[in-house]
């Protein structure tokens, strides 16, 4: 007799961009009868406002489809999507993890492109059993073997199960269907062994508290049992069991093998991790899923009210940010220049725009970010050393031994076309370079591995890479721990008054280039004022840069007698509300962007 | 000459005054935003015959007794064209439903080209008692490219038949920061005009932006084609200077941002919009403000003469705009206006009357006068001369 969970196919998608990804999940779902035409909506699995607008998954999803196959069974399909972006790729390994096949999409006219790859690369890692599927077969370019060829070269996986499909048309789904059955191993695990299941995203819903996506990997989780969470031990009992097919479904149980939804009375995201195991209270599993780890911040800005008055609507905001977004951290800061406001911790640069623009759009909110700083390790002259997440609270010069930073190990993927630019990259990066790997055998993939300053990477090296390549290098990474640099604290002066704020950690070759930059790039966003505006960058007391802001000449209506006083006087209003938009810092008003200009460097 | 003064500004000003739009030009001038209409004939006794009724409608909606008048200003347009004789009806009419004050300032604006001795001296005999002349420049050039139709000459001759005419109390209106003028040709502009001995002058800088004006005029369109270009700031500011030094050389002090007088010959009428007198309105796109049942009330004529004209002589209160102002906003135009004035304004008067707070503003106030721009001047707070280049910033601080 064949296991319970024999008839369970676990798997994921993984494409590159724009090779079809949603569109060949959305024709699953509709030949599987699982959405009706009625239903349809283009990409269905994407349901967050913000995710749809940038085209991007932030969460992860599991769709459960019901299939007829040839051989007259009925097979359970689960679709687990996977969130797309380097920031969340913690999320992306657990997601995997929860998998046993991953459809690969290569576009039949573009061929395999090189970010996918580290995503298959991931696949492999956790075992998954690969499906090549070439999309857009419709289109007149489409060259089947040639994708074909190049996805045995380049991968190196088995391309004879390799289905054509045209996502677009609907061409071939049942056959993808019956290759998904055939190809994809059945979940092991047994229904009856001691629970274990791997929670691989969790949300805060408003009316139900913490909902939890699991695998159930051994045992069966059932309605008002009592659950134990690996990591923190903490207790709670199973209130909802479900799966989404597409809409969510209730079930009284899951068991070993199946992927649902878990509610459990779980107050705080912050209790119930992506990575985490559940097992039952009184009848533990000795061992928990591997691989959990706690998803820290690793970039760090500041986030300040531009009126004031905003401060408990922000602090209350953040607060119910936190509640369904446990990877970001916030605490109370003080700012000479900005007053109160909060630090916050975030993933990576997207993942702090992503937090800006919800703290903006749901909250109704008007902010000031200050530009991004990642984690130093001072060392003190005669005391322990410490970490800072903002430039502000570094000591002066003269009571530090020495300064670490935190460092990536990071892999690049990149046709050798494009190799020199990704090296000359790196290596303006101040990246270190640990090897360079050629994959396949036709010698135009490659694989560089350099160690690179967090600092260097976390903000625009992604989209530099990305456009020194065409598109074509991937970046994968891991922490590597920390390392001495020869770093300085880069202080901004506006009209002689140091602006905590707009303060930067550079590393010393860089920072008589950087101070300039960030005077120029402070000259261009601050408007002129009643009175000439000096910026300085200095390191120390010794200033390096400065540039200056002209005063304004003339702004004055030559006019005003009784017939123009209404009018004029809303001129005055709107100058006066476009006043109250900038942040006034000494006697200098400073639009809001100028905060992160620091940020952007110049090509 | 005395009168009433206002507190908050130590200027002596009107108190109560009455506007009344006069329409009618020969042509239109290409950077003039006023409610004007070029016009062959001009139906001035139609004309006259709906301010009058304009005056019985308004009385009939006056909640209390007017006040007594201290300045009437008969403003356009050109006024110069209305026929004296009933021009001497609409003020007898005024002297008649309203009470006059003693002393009032009758101000008439006037067209140098449209001028003569005869004329002025019927004016003056009807009761007008300050001319306000439209001169703009003595340059050809200048006023070619402002499409004025009369020359340097015609203004000197009209300037000389005031004078013949008895008026003691004259003013030019001059503009600077022409296209193709020069701060020379300015300055030039501004000796002449101080050396004619008129009492008060006026001295604006072109302004052609499309939110500072009622409408679009010609000229903006050109600039915005850019068929001109006007001079750059550090010019214009270059060409105010200069007619500072030039009119202050002559005993012409300046007394506003854009207006200079001889002591005590200030425009009393004028002044009242800078403290925030009451004004009655009457014509063709008049703008009024009075305390009225309903509080402060701001109303606009319809700039259009058929509208008017029918909605008068349908018993109708011609107004095409009405605002009831909010403390806030009367408070935002004391300090805007009072801030035009060289004596300054009692600002922590004003946010006392308004209910304003004053912390934020004491601060503003000191980097002000830390950074040259402001002062205090007899325990008001005075705008210095780079302040007043700056104006509108200054305000905006501390509305």
């Amino acid at each position: 007799m064949p296991s319970e969970n024999a008839h369970i196919r676990n798997f994921c998608i993984i494409a590159h961009i724009d090779h079809g990804k949603s569109t060949l999940a959305d024709r699953l779902l509709e030949k599987t009868g699982t959405v009706n035409e009625r239903e349809k909506q283009a990409q269905f699995l994407d349901n967050m406002e913000l995710e749809r607008e940038r085209g991007i998954t932030i969460k992860a999803q599991a769709v459960r489809m019901k299939y007829r196959a040839n051989d007259g069974q009925d097979y359970v399909l689960n679709l687990i999507d996977t969130p797309g972006h380097v920031d969340f790729a913690y999320e992306v390994s657990r997601s995997l993890a929860a998998c046993e096949g991953a459809l690969l999409v290569v576009d039949a006219t573009q061929g395999v492109e090189a970010q996918t790859l580290a995503n298959v690369y991931m696949a492999l890692e956790h075992d998954l059993e690969i499906i090549p599927v070439i999309n857009k077969i419709d289109l007149p370019s489409a060259d089947v073997e040639r994708t074909k060829h190049e996805i045995e070269d380049v991968i190196g996986l088995d391309a004879s199960i390799a289905v054509p499909v045209s996502a677009k048309e609907g061409l071939n789904i049942a056959e993808l269907l019956e290759t998904i059955v055939k190809v994809v191993p059945p979940p092991t695990g047994s229904k009856d062994e001691k629970l274990k299941a791997l929670v691989f995203d969790s949300w805060y819903d408003n009316y139900r508290g913490v909902v939890m996506l699991i695998r159930v990997l051994e045992g069966t989780i059932a309605l008002k049992q009592k659950i134990k969470l690996f990591s923190n031990a903490k207790e709670f009992e199973v209130q909802e069991l479900g799966v989404i097919n597409p809409f969510p479904t209730a079930v009284k149980q899951l068991i070993a093998g199946e992927v649902g939804v878990l509610v459990a009375n779980v107050k705080e995201l912050a209790d119930a991790k992506v990575g985490d195991t559940v097992t039952d209270m009184l009848n533990p599993t000795t061992e928990p899923f591997p691989g959990f780890k706690e998803v820290k911040p690793m970039v760090f800005s500041g986030i300040f009210p531009v009126d004031a008055a905003d401060y408990d609507n922000l602090r209350d905001a953040l607060s119910k940010l936190r509640l369904n977004d446990s990877a970001f951290t916030w605490e109370p800061e003080t700012s000479t220049a900005l007053g109160f406001g909060f630090r916050c911790g975030y993933l990576g640069l997207l993942h702090m725009e992503i937090v800006q623009e919800r703290l903006e759009r749901e909250y109704n909110l008007n902010l000031i970010t200050t530009a991004p700083s990642v984690v130093y390790k001072v060392f003190p002259i005669g005391k322990d050393p410490y970490f800072i997440d903002n430039p502000a609270k570094l000591p002066a010069v003269q009571h530090i031994e020495h300064l670490e930073e935190p460092y990536l190990t990071c892999h690049i993927h990149v046709p050798n076309d494009h190799l020199g630019n990704i090296l000359k990259l790196c290596q303006e990066r101040r990246g270190i370079q640990k090897g360079i790997d050629y994959i396949g055998t036709s010698g135009t993939r490659v694989r560089v591995t350099y160690e690179m300053p967090l600092a260097e990477v976390v903000f625009d090296f992604f989209d530099k890479m990305k456009s020194v390549s065409r598109g074509y290098a991937s970046l994968d990474y891991e922490m590597a721990g920390y390392s001495t640099s020869e770093l300085v604290k880069l202080d901004i002066l506006i009209n002689g008054e140091p602006v905590d704020a707009l303060s930067v950690i550079v590393h010393k070759e860089n920072s008589y280039h950087r101070g300039l930059e960030i005077c120029q790039k402070l000259k261009d966003v601050i408007p002129k004022q009643m009175f000439e505006v000096a910026i300085q960058a200095a390191i120390g007391s010794r200033v390096i840069a400065r540039t200056t802001v002209s005063a304004m000449r003339k702004n004055v209506l030559a006019k005003c007698y009784g017939g123009d006083i209404s009018r004029k006087r809303k001129l005055l209003e709107k100058q006066k509300e476009g006043k109250r938009r900038m942040k006034q810092v000494g006697t200098v008003e400073i639009p809001q962007e100028a905060f992160l200009a620091v940020l952007k460097s110049e090509e | 000459m005395a009168g009433p003064v206002d507190p908050r500004t130590g200027l002596s000003a009107a108190r109560f005054g009455v506007y009344v739009h006069f329409p009618f030009c020969l042509s239109k001038c290409p950077y003039c935003d006023f409610a004007s209409i070029a016009a062959k004939t001009v139906p001035e006794v139609r004309y006259t015959d709906a301010v009058l009724r304009e005056l019985e409608l308004r009385l009939a909606v006056w909640p209390s007794v007017p006040p007594p008048v201290d300045s009437i200003f008969i403003g356009g347009g050109t006024p110069s064209l209305w026929s004296p004789p009933l021009v001497a009806r609409l003020l007898e009419r005024l002297a008649s439903r309203l009470s006059l004050a003693q002393g009032v300032e009758v101000t008439l604006e006037a067209n140098p080209g449209a001028a003569d001795l005869e004329r002025f001296a019927a004016y003056r005999a009807a009761g007008v008692t300050r001319l306000s002349m439209g001169v703009q420049s003595f340059t050809p050039s200048t006023l070619a490219a402002l499409g004025r139709a009369h020359d340097g000459p015609t203004a000197l001759r009209a300037f000389a038949a005031a004078r013949a005419a008895g008026f003691d109390n004259v003013s030019m209106d001059f503009i600077y920061g022409v296209h193709g003028q020069t701060v020379a040709q300015v300055e030039a502009d501004a000796t002449q005009a101080a050396a004619l001995g008129a009492e008060h002058l006026s001295a604006y800088a072109l302004t052609l932006d499309r939110e500072s004006l009622a409408e679009e005029v010609p000229l903006a369109r050109q600039l915005r084609r850019g068929e001109v270009s006007l001079p750059v700031d550090d010019e214009v500011v270059r060409m105010q200077r200069v007619v500072r030094e030039v009119y202050a050389a002559s005993g012409l002090e300046r007394y506003e941002v854009s207006n200079y007088a001889r002591p005590g010959r200030h425009s009393r009428h004028n002044s009242l919009y800078w403290t925030g007198g009451d004004y009655l309105a009457l014509g063709v796109g008049a703008t009024g403000t009075l305390p009225l049942a309903e509080g402060r009330v701001r109303w606009s004529n319809h700039r259009s003469a058929e509208q008017y004209l029918a909605q008068v002589e349908a018993g109708a209160l011609p107004q095409a705009t009405h605002e009831v102002l909010t403390p806030l906003e009367q408070f935002e135009e004391r300090v805007a206006m009072g801030l035009r004035l060289v004596s300054g304004v009692d600002l922590w008067a004003l946010c006392r009357d308004f209910a304003q707070p004053t912390a934020e503003r004491e601060k503003t106030v000191a980097m002000l006068v830390e950074h040259g721009l402001a002062r205090e001047l007899d325990g008001r707070l005075a705008l210095t001369e780079a302040g007043f280049d700056v104006h509108s910033a200054v305000s905006a601080r501390l509305m």
